[in-house]
């Protein structure tokens, strides 16, 4: 099979886990007891305007019926319009989207080269200072709430060194020329430097706040997927031949870690956005994440359900990346 | 005996892996000499301490393990050497053929990248093309086409990886092939395949060759000399045929015993009584001595040392004390 | 040594356990949740104030008289921070009851009858676990409210496919194990092999799944209550105060930060400690070889 016929294959096998998954968002936000009307105008409306509100949001049909409607607008790319601005949801989204993706490519990247070379010199160097502090540094990160490192970070540098800002994504005015939407990149791209700066500026703590916590996780996978590697035939056959240990270790080791190292790092990209909704909600960070959680404030629910749509159709995107990376990477998958 | 200097001796070689309770002498006190053109066996049961003797001489141990002793590869002392300078020996004068090749090749990488890396690691100045036609002339001389340089190691059977595992050692012509149990995994036909070729391209690549396995019926068709090692000395080392016909040593008479012999059909199987020693804290006396059926005083007191008997044949014995020389 | 008492051995696999690092990693782990668990028990008791009422000027740094200081209100942090531990311990533990309730008898049905029902669900609870827990939690909790119970059902619903998950597997392959084989042969029905052969073999990693998941369940619910989605003030709360405490960072109040996260993190870390200890004594394969 070809890496094409592959990937195609991969892509209809994420259809039905889309349908799942956007059905128990919808089971989740309908079925359960609650009546999002009743929450959004309060338990004193008149029952009138409770009846009208369900009838324009189309509440009152049976649930199956709510079901398919539901399922095709989502089709048609409609995610209905907020309760509160009375924009359509996928429109605040698109707003919000490119900083969110900004913050959790950045932390990824932190997380990546942390847990890459500290894992591999981690395994190779077993039982060593370096492995000793890897294992303590992996477990005690992992027991950090994401939130209070953020604190923490804003308190250090933001207050007692006032070296960083601690809130947004830049200061008003100072945005770059919409390319992307992506601050970092757009004013690469414009040649701004001033806005690059601060844009910098702004993403680090945020982003070495998430990057820090999630490097936990893939240090302890590098590091136990290496030491499998390592001790296996063909690295000591490479050696053998006289390979340089840096290209056994990165080349040989690394690489034939990486294909479970990704998968499991599929699945815990959950842990990456879920962590980037508190790293939002910490600093102020204008993605999907913050909307979110202001939404739920106003009980907003189109716009909740909106946006834990766009977290569904991410996740199943991004372990349909994973796989295709994998595939590439092992022949053996693709074959 | 082969006036020629030798390719690789080894001079009193030691390999001793470091534990909390103290060091297990895997390999204790063994020399030798190999020369070109030479197939040297080495036999012993596992955990003599053969496997170990061979990833010595390329110095791949696990970090735990502790090398005395000299192992001269031409004039070179190369226990003295360090990890850099032993990187561009390893592949290029000294080549290893491992046991299982299903596992020794990287599963993920293309053949042609095997062969390309390690050329180029090696000598850096060939290029890319002329690196893959070396490959190519390598692969043929094992016996496989061309046009699998672009297929991935899972597409190979087990004795195609090991012929391919053979030409990877060969391709940069190195003085001394190390093969470690190269046939042990594969099945009874492939196996006298891979070993017939083993010993043509040893043919006209020239080089030396230390096999080691535990099994004798390969070491008897394939080598010139064969070194009988026990609990991690070097007991006996004899040409081929003295081995077989004329055994000098208790164990290697033993050994000889326990191995079905078509040639003599109602002759009765033995078994050797008794496991080999713990090599943790081993201390003096000859090691086969608990099981030997000549073990006198002496044997349970004093190593035996390397005797030299006329011939030339060496042996680990208090029984020939009279009849041989100490080697120096 | 012959070990002819039950005692002798009970002693000598305790001396192996502590000679093993995973044995004391476990060990601390224990030692550091028995403290929070007799804490969190006895709150009401030690704790020097009333953990919902003003007792001395608000935002007081640690003193004599309020060790981790006074938050915005004038309420004494240390008290918080102590009966915050019960509301962290509760709700993880019910979240957990009722995770395993769900997730643990549908994963032994579901491997050990195997077929469409198998498919179906292993589909659904993968789907699930693949989503953001945490995202995931957040929606429950916005449609179900506050309070303890709905606040242990939203993380709960996270859980309940890592269960499940664990639970299946092993089930389906200790289903085909010969001694399952035989006893089915012997004619044993599907509810003595479930109960007296399946179950036991998979309880050990069910107790590490547990206490990792122990761990997770106390940050979700931090989360939660950090985002303003876990139970209501003015009980005390880990989440509830940090959220409150970043308000003044920016005064340099970093008291009201510090202590309730520094609870967090070692409570978590003896979950973690004793699941990853307890693991790694109990499958010792992993990472051993040179």
């Amino acid at each position: 099979m070809s890496l094409k016929t592959y990937l195609l294959a991969r892509v209809l096998l994420a259809i039905p886990m889309v349908l799942i998954l956007l059905t128990v968002v919808f089971v989740v936000l309908r079925i359960i007891p609650g009546d999002p009307v009743l929450t959004l105008l309060g338990g004193k409306a008149p029952i009138e305007v409770i009846e009208a509100k369900r009838h324009e949001l189309g509440l009152d049909k049976p649930i199956l019926i709510q079901y398919i409607d539901y399922l095709g607008n989502l089709l048609k790319g409609d995610l209905g319009k907020s309760l509160l601005t009375e924009r359509p949801v996928l429109e605040e989204l698109g707003d919000r989207l490119p900083a969110t993706i900004e913050l959790t490519i950045f932390g990824f990247i932190i997380a990546l080269v942390i847990g890459i070379f500290w894992g591999a010199e981690a395994a190779r160097r077993h039982d060593s200072v370096f492995d000793v502090s890897a294992r303590v540094y992996s477990i005690f990160i992992y027991s950090v709430p994401v939130f209070w490192l953020g604190m923490v970070l804003q308190l250090i540098f933001g207050v007692w060194l006032r070296v960083l800002p601690v809130a947004g994504r830049i200061p008003p005015l100072m945005e770059p020329k919409h390319i992307t939407g992506l601050y970092i990149l757009d004013a690469l791209f414009t040649a701004n430097w001033e806005s690059l700066k601060e844009a910098f500026r702004h993403l680090l703590l945020p982003g070495v706040t998430l990057g820090l916590i999630i490097s936990s996780v893939f240090l302890r996978m590098v590091r136990g997927n290496m030491i499998l590697t390592l001790s296996q035939d063909y690295t000591r056959a490479a050696r053998a031949r006289g390979i340089k240990e840096k290209s056994v270790v990165y080349r040989h080791a690394l690489k034939n870690a990486m294909v479970p190292i990704m998968t499991v790092m599929g699945l815990q990209l959950a842990l990456l956005f879920a962590g980037a909704v508190l790293t939002e909600t910490t600093f102020s960070w204008p993605g999907i994440g913050t909307y979110l959680v202001q939404k739920i404030r106003y009980r907003d629910f189109m716009a909740v359900q909106g946006a834990i749509v766009i977290y569904a159709v991410m996740v199943v995107t991004i372990s349909i990346i994973v796989d295709i990376i994998n595939a590439w990477i092992d022949p053996r998958i693709r074959y | 005996m082969n006036r020629e200097r030798a390719v690789c001796s080894l001079k009193s070689l030691k390999v001793y892996y470091m534990t909390f309770d103290g060091p297990v002498k895997a390999v204790d006190d063994v020399s030798f000499d190999i020369h070109r053109e030479e197939t040297l066996g080495l036999v012993g049961e596992s955990g003599c301490g053969k496997s170990t003797l061979g990833s010595a001489i390329l110095k791949i141990l696990p970090r735990t393990a502790r090398i005395y002793g000299k192992i001269f590869l031409d004039d070179t002392d190369i226990t003295a050497l360090d990890e850099r300078e032993m990187q561009k020996i390893r592949g290029a004068r000294i080549s290893m053929i491992f046991q299982d090749p299903m596992t020794s090749l990287n599963p993920i990488m293309k053949v042609k990248d095997h062969f390309i890396e390690t050329i180029r690691t090696h000598r850096p100045e060939i290029s890319e093309e002329e690196a893959l036609e070396m490959a190519a002339r390598a692969l043929a001389e094992v016996g496989i086409s061309e046009s699998r340089l672009n297929d991935y190691p899972f597409q190979f059977s087990g004795g195609m990886r090991q012929r391919m595992m053979i030409a990877l050692a060969i391709v940069l012509r190195p003085s001394l092939i190390i093969a470690d149990e190269p046939t042990t995994s594969l099945d009874v036909i492939v196996q006298a395949q891979i070993l017939e070729l083993m010993k043509e391209i040893q043919g006209h690549v020239r080089s030396a060759m230390i096999l080691i396995t535990h099994d004798l019926g390969v070491v008897a068709e394939m080598t010139n000399r064969i070194g009988v090692m026990y609990a991690g000395h070097l007991v006996e080392l004899a040409p081929r045929d003295s081995i077989y016909y004329d055994p000098l040593h208790p164990y290697t008479k033993a050994l000889l015993e326990s191995v079905p012999n078509t040639r003599i059909e109602d002759k009765e199987l033995k078994y050797i009584d008794g496991f080999p020693p713990s090599l943790l804290n081993v201390g003096e006396g000859c090691r086969f001595a608990d099981r030997c059926p000549k073990a006198r005083k002496v044997c349970f007191e004093k190593t035996p040392k390397d005797l030299v008997l006329e011939d030339g044949r060496l042996v680990k014995c208090w029984l020939y004390e009279s009849e041989g020389q100490v080697e120096e | 040594m012959d070990t002819k008492f039950m005692s002798q051995r009970i002693g000598k696999a305790f001396r192996k356990f502590f000679r093993s690092g995973s044995g004391k990693m476990a060990f601390v782990g224990a030692v550091i949740l028995v403290i929070f668990v007799i804490s969190a028990v006895l709150a009401p008791h030690i704790s020097p104030y009333d953990p919902t009422k003003r007792v001395g000027r608000a935002f007081t740094p640690p003193n004599s008289k309020h060790w981790f200081g006074t938050d915005n209100l004038g309420r004494d942090m240390f008290s918080r921070v102590l009966h915050g531990a019960r509301i962290a311990l509760l709700i993880a533990l019910l979240a957990v009851v009722i995770a395993s309730a769900i997730g643990i008898p549908l994963g032994l049905l579901s491997g050990y009858i195997g077929g469409p029902l198998d498919r179906v669900l292993t589909l659904v609870m993968d789907a699930i676990y693949s989503f953001p827990g945490l995202i995931l939690a957040i929606a429950v909790a916005a449609v179900l409210g506050t309070g303890i119970v709905n606040i242990a059902i939203s993380i709960a619903v996270v859980y309940a496919p890592t269960y499940f998950r664990v639970i299946r597997n092993q089930v389906a392959s200790i289903k085909s194990e010969l001694y399952v084989e035989a006893a089915r042969a012997l004619g044993a029905n599907n509810w003595t092999i479930l109960i007296k052969y399946v179950l036991p073999n998979v309880l050990p990693s069910v107790v590490v799944v547990l206490s990792m998941n122990l761990a997770d369940a106390i940050m979700t619910e931090a989360g939660l209550s950090f985002l303003g989605l876990g139970i209501a003030p003015p009980t005390p709360d880990w989440g509830y105060d940090l959220s409150n405490g970043q308000r003044f960072i920016l005064m340099n109040d970093w008291w009201m930060i510090m202590f309730p996260g520094l609870a967090i993190i070692i409570l978590v870390l003896g979950f973690s400690l004793f699941s990853e200890g307890m693991n790694e004594y109990l499958n010792p394969n992993v990472g051993q070889q040179e």
